[in-house]
């Protein structure tokens, strides 16, 4: 296993812990950061996916939409990789 | 041997890249409609352990952050804090009122305290943009969908938008967007208080109708219960219809603790 890949997991398991003890949105900065440096970072995804699994409700404001955190990853996801292809910025 | 160049691999990447968030955007659309709390019981299981050993270890992560605040924020905080003082010195006084009052006629209707649970807060409400919290007690406990969320016999906070086998999302009645049906003032005049996240109210009301800072605001289901106190009221001079900005006199994120009303809805 190559130490991008050891970096990546410890990444992840500190950004899963987080989204338990942290506001969604540091853990959504640091999942941003961390698209921007890994290469094809979907795990943003399934943090997203934690974090409205814990709190999610029919909010009106949302526009009901209960996989927010998860879509909005979604949308940091597309930008990030948007933004490497254009500049050659992180890890491939 | 025939090699693909490398500006077409570099696009058969992106495409595949753009097929799995086509999938994940379909899979999340799908659970959002269908099954939008299909993880919560095991998130939810998982999130009770780790919340209460962060807290356990020390105020978590807003103690650490607290560390890196200004100088200046403070000073402004302090001011802040202070003036807010004063006002809440008022509210305090009214408030035990109203709770005396509250729980003698609770005691007069005969309204059985069994009802109300007591619930430790799990997450704290801030973690989340849905402005919500999660408890310690769920629908083994009989909780429910639609129950109500109080932070002591007589002040509601919310309600319970879903129950999991040990553990509820409680959505807060200042959630945004979320309306709540409340008394206010003196005359009772009802009319209903939109939530702006963050404890925050708006309510709007003829600018025939007089409502002034300091008004206190009830919920119309159950005029002795207390919502909230008028913090301003603002209109234009053209305007048909003022606007009064009220806040729960409950910080939420200071609670360890809360009552849910598990009566039959």
């Amino acid at each position: 296993m190559s130490s991008n890949t050891i970096f990546r997991v410890i990444t992840g398991i500190i950004l899963v812990l987080l989204t338990f003890i942290a506001p969604w949105w540091l853990v959504m900065i640091l999942a941003a950061g961390a698209c921007f440096y890994f290469f094809h970072y979907f795990e943003i995804v399934g943090l997203g996916l934690i974090i409205d699994s814990l709190y999610n409700a029919p909010i009106r404001d949302l526009g009901h939409i209960q996989v927010f955190c998860a879509l909005l990853g979604l949308v940091v996801l597309i930008a990030a990789e948007e933004v490497r292809e254009r500049t050659r910025f992180g890890t491939r | 041997m025939t090699y693909l160049k490398p500006d077409n691999r570099r696009k058969n990447k992106r495409a595949r890249f753009y097929i799995v968030v086509g999938v994940c955007l379909v899979i999340l659309i799908l659970l959002s409609v269908f099954a939008p709390h299909l993880f919560s019981p095991i998130i939810q299981a998982v999130d009770r352990p780790v919340s209460s050993a962060s807290s356990g270890i020390g105020g978590g992560l807003a103690d650490f952050l607290a560390f890196f605040r200004t100088k200046a924020g403070l000073e402004q905080e302090n001011a802040n804090l202070e003036s807010d003082l004063a006002a809440d010195q008022a509210v305090i006084v009214e408030r035990d009122f109203y709770e005396d009052e509250a729980s003698t006629l609770l005691d007069l209707a005969s309204s059985s305290p069994a009802n109300f649970v007591i619930a430790p807060i799990i997450s704290k409400p801030g973690f989340s943009p849905y402005d919500t919290f999660v408890i310690g007690i769920g629908s083994h406990d009989d909780v429910k969908a639609g129950q109500a969320v109080l932070t002591d016999k007589t002040t509601v906070i919310g309600r319970v938008s879903s129950a999991e086998g040990g553990s509820a999302t409680v959505i807060l009645a200042s959630s945004p967007g979320e309306s709540t049906s409340v008394l206010v003032g003196s005359t009772s005049i009802e009319t209903t208080a939109t939530g702006l996240g963050g404890g925050n109210f708006q309510i709007k009301l003829p600018r025939s109708v007089t409502v002034k800072v300091g008004d206190f605001v009830s919920l119309a289901s159950s005029p002795q219960e207390m919502f909230g106190v008028i913090g301003s009221v603002e209109a234009g001079p053209s305007d048909s219809f003022e606007t009064a900005l009220f806040r729960s006199p409950i910080n939420v994120n200071a609670l360890r603790f809360v009552f849910v009303d598990t009566s039959p809805l």
